[in-house]
């Protein structure tokens, strides 16, 4: 099976592509017992597809990928396997290299939560806002901005998608003004966070993807802690009213688009995130803790 | 009594941002019981929401088992995440929850709306 890719950043674009690749490659899988994938046409990795194809591929191991481009653009951002920090004690100089690019390596980090890898993906999730501000020059406040959605996606992920690693890939777009920053894990999803859920709480009711994804806005956590559940849905609100980007979460066959829920018609077993930024212009009475609740 | 406060100071485990849940359990997890701390956020310029949360949380259990907690050197950003999760925990309710159901089940639609995007 080829994989095709695009040089069209719109953002539908890009996440039909995903979609005709699910429709195409789900009957392979269940069907065989192993599919290949043909990466020869992927010559160029934005930041959703190449995000979307690396956790896929960590999620499905019966999916293998051959020919793709081991030197260039692709190897420069250690397409399909990331950059996996706790294996290289010098991947802060290895990301400070990328300062005067306008992408960011994919990144794999893990979820553990013994010490190293806690402290590991604290400080990389430091490390890359640090690189996003300076790639882009943004100021301060939306750097604020950009910390608060990364870690409270990237903890989400952490706490219940019961996946080994999860995914940040970062692409800057001087020339249209803006910038996508993506983060992903091939976890159980949110539908079976909320299946598997074992608490105080009713959530027998949660019966399909698109519901899951609606809770979660709503901020229905599955860990029985109160006042839990405000991640997401003022991730969102940052992003739509304060910074005016684009929202995308996609998981099962669930897919909400800014405040817009719909069936995609396809079905992937993790869960995806991207929030498209723009950048220029930058209001300096803009704030987060305006809507942080 | 101050002079046996211990000072713990968060940027000798973390850069300049604390971004997880499991970040606060690491450092909480070193106090012993019935000990006097400081927690110094020295060099912090962010606390995520959920850490914060988590240690708004953990500081009320902490004081049950007689350990004593006290914040130094929080900068303004840290301080306004801090008091908004204390702030929700007297009031939970969220805002900004809305959900817009489209009803797309042809394929040609579900085109036409992504071309859109």
């Amino acid at each position: 099976m080829i994989i095709q890719t695009t040089r069209d950043d719109a953002l539908g674009k890009q996440l039909l592509s995903i979609r005709d690749f699910l429709l195409e490659v789900n009957p392979l899988i269940i069907n065989s017992k192993m599919v290949e994938l043909d990466f020869c046409a992927y010559q160029y990795s934005p930041p959703l597809l190449g995000i979307f194809f690396a956790a896929f591929l960590e999620g499905y191991p019966k999916c293998q990928a051959f020919n793709i481009a081991s030197t260039g653009y692709l190897n420069y951002q250690y397409f399909p396997f990331g950059l996996k920090p706790e294996d290289i004690e010098e991947w802060e100089q290895l990301l400070d290299a990328y300062k005067s690019k306008s992408y960011l390596p994919l990144i794999r980090f893990s979820t553990l939560k013994n010490d190293y890898a806690t402290q590991t993906r604290n400080n990389v999730i430091s490390h890359v806002n640090l690189m996003i501000g300076r790639i882009t020059g943004m100021p301060a406040n939306y750097k604020s901005a950009i910390s608060y959605l990364l870690s409270e996606i990237s903890d989400n992920i952490v706490d219940h998608s019961r996946a080994e690693n999860g995914w940040i890939s970062f692409q800057y777009y001087p020339q249209k003004g803006y910038l996508d920053l993506c983060i992903a894990d091939a976890g159980i999803g949110l539908l079976q966070s909320y299946k598997e859920y074992k608490g105080e709480k009713d959530y027998s009711h949660i019966s399909n993807h698109l519901e899951a994804v609606e809770y979660v806005i709503k901020g229905e956590s599955t860990k029985d802690m109160q006042e839990r559940g405000y991640g997401v849905h003022t991730s969102r609100e940052i992003l739509l009213k304060g910074l005016k980007g684009k929202f995308v979460m996609f998981s099962g066959n669930g897919l909400m688009i800014d405040y817009n829920l719909l069936d995609f018609q396809c079905h992937y077993d993790g869960t995806l995130v991207m929030f498209r930024i723009p950048c220029g212009n930058y209001d300096h009475n803009f704030g987060i803790y305006s809507f942080v609740e | 009594m101050e002079n046996r406060r211990k000072n713990i100071k968060l940027s000798k485990y973390f850069f300049n941002q604390i971004n997880s849940r499991s970040s606060i359990d690491l450092v909480i997890k070193r106090l012993k019981k019935e000990g006097i701390y400081s927690v110094d956020f020295g060099d912090i310029d962010f606390l995520s929401r959920a850490a914060a949360h988590q240690l708004v949380s953990l500081h009320n259990k902490l004081s049950n088992e007689g350990i004593d907690l006290t914040y130094v050197n929080v900068s303004n950003t840290v301080n306004s995440m801090i008091e908004k999760v204390e702030k929700s925990t007297t009031n939970s309710l969220k805002h900004a929850t809305f959900v817009k159901h489209l009803n797309i089940t042809e394929e040609s639609d579900l085109k036409d709306f992504l071309m859109q995007v």
